[in-house]
């Protein structure tokens, strides 16, 4: 849901996120692919750092 | 985006989950019950004796596959992770509820989907529960409802309960030891190996896809996104065909199999799944794919479905199937007793204190 709102707060900036779980790198990569934003990931020993251009 | 996660690959997944789903029903699973997530998990209490009802004890080995299969997967794919310290007391009421809940309609949210593809409309009673539900769960996700950040611990925790289960499944094998229904649900069943490879599949299917019919409302509420949403439409779909092709859709109230047409306990129980499940982050099935693939929360989540299983058949809260009059006895009307019915009620009244505890600040959540 924070990334969500984080999302919606910054239409036109990148956001970073940060997530501990490939459920969660799956689920907030989507929303980015839904609001037709790119997002790279990059693990971080195990969590994941999404990048959403 | 890998393709199994795509609208395709999460189609063909949830054909092929359903199509599994089949084969189970055609071996020799509970008619409309070829998986029910609950269901199964109130047989393995009975089968060790944590409850005594006759008809409902057989040690699923579906279970075990799931766990283990998701397991599996999630190591091989190096998304095992042991996690653990997220609220777990709260997670085993939150397990505890889904199986009343379950127990009250007879059935989890993928039996209704089964049931659903089978013309038991009664199951569509049981969907504007779970939709209100977790709808009701999301509102309060909306507001801020968390349940703790799980954290990283032993790695060998996150293995126990497929571990376990893998032995207790030899065990009852071995020794013969464990209680077997010799009529009823628990009677009908597919042949272990059967079901072991089977639900081993879905169980790694289940991990890949996310597949979660709480989940999937969830996110079509708070997020329009009705991607989970697609492999339930699959195990449907694959499921009707199957019914329609056996002669085994019976479109209809009356006469469905483990069923019963109180609709306002249909409606609540599944209620009380969908909210419980949004709370706790998944349904029934994905409480244990989640424990596969490591999280100790999950695991506790099972435990409490295991007890309130037992808890409910001890007690005579779970419902009574329907059934028509014979030459030897009455017709039952089925549903929950006067017991059971206010226990559901009290579960649900719990969920609203649960929900309502556990807000937080979206400021103290942030720093």
């Amino acid at each position: 849901m924070m990334a969500y709102d984080a999302l919606e707060e910054h239409p036109n900036e990148p956001v970073t996120i940060l997530v501990s779980s490939a459920t969660a790198k799956v689920n907030v990569s989507e929303v980015a692919r839904r609001k037709r934003r790119e997002a790279t990931i990059e693990r971080d020993g195990d969590d994941y750092v999404i990048t959403v251009q | 985006m890998e393709f199994i996660n795509s609208k395709q690959g999460l189609l063909i997944s949830g054909l092929v989950i359903g199509g599994l789903t089949a084969v189970l029903a055609l071996t020799g699973n509970p008619a409309n019950m070829a998986i029910c997530a609950a269901c199964f998990i109130r047989d393995i209490a009975g089968s060790l004796y944590l409850h005594t009802a006759a008809p409902v004890q057989y040690f699923r080995p579906e279970i075990v596959g799931f766990i283990v299969g998701s397991f599996v997967i999630a190591v091989a794919t190096k998304e095992y992770r042991s996690t653990a310290g997220s609220s777990p007391m709260i997670r085993f009421v939150l397990g505890f509820i889904m199986m009343l809940g379950s127990l009250v309609f007879l059935g989890c949210p993928l039996r209704m989907v089964i049931r659903l593809s089978a013309g038991d409309l009664n199951a569509v009673m049981a969907l504007i529960g779970i939709v209100a539900g977790a709808i009701t769960g999301a509102l309060f996700l909306k507001k801020g409802f968390s349940l703790g950040r799980e954290s990283d611990t032993n790695k060998a925790a996150g293995a126990v309960l497929p571990v376990v289960l893998v032995a207790l499944l030899i065990i009852g094998l071995a020794t013969g030891a464990y209680a077997m229904s010799e009529q009823g649900p628990g009677s009908m069943h597919a042949p272990v190996l059967v079901a072991l490879c089977v639900a081993l599949v879905i169980g790694a299917i289940a991990q890949r896809t996310r597949i979660c019919f709480v989940g999937g409302i969830r996110n079509l509420f708070l997020m329009k996104d009705f991607s989970l949403l697609v492999p339930i439409c699959g195990i449907f779909i694959s499921m009707l065909i199957y019914n329609l092709a056996t002669g085994n859709f019976n479109l209809g109230f009356d006469g469905q199999p483990i069923s019963h047409s109180q609709h306002i306990w249909n409606i609540l129980g599944m209620y009380a799944v969908g909210f419980a499940g949004v709370l706790a982050g998944g349904c029934p099935l994905r409480q244990m794919i989640l424990a596969g693939q490591g999280s100790s929360d999950s695991a506790v989540t099972f435990l409490g479905m295991l007890v309130g299983a037992a808890f409910a058949h001890n007690f005579g809260l779970a419902s009574a199937a329907a059934a028509a009059a014979t030459a030897e006895s009455e017709a039952v009307l089925g549903g929950p007793s006067p017991t059971g019915q206010i226990v559901l009620v009290a579960a649900i009244v719990v969920l609203f204190v649960i929900a309502a505890v556990n807000l937080r600040s979206k400021k103290k959540a942030a720093a």
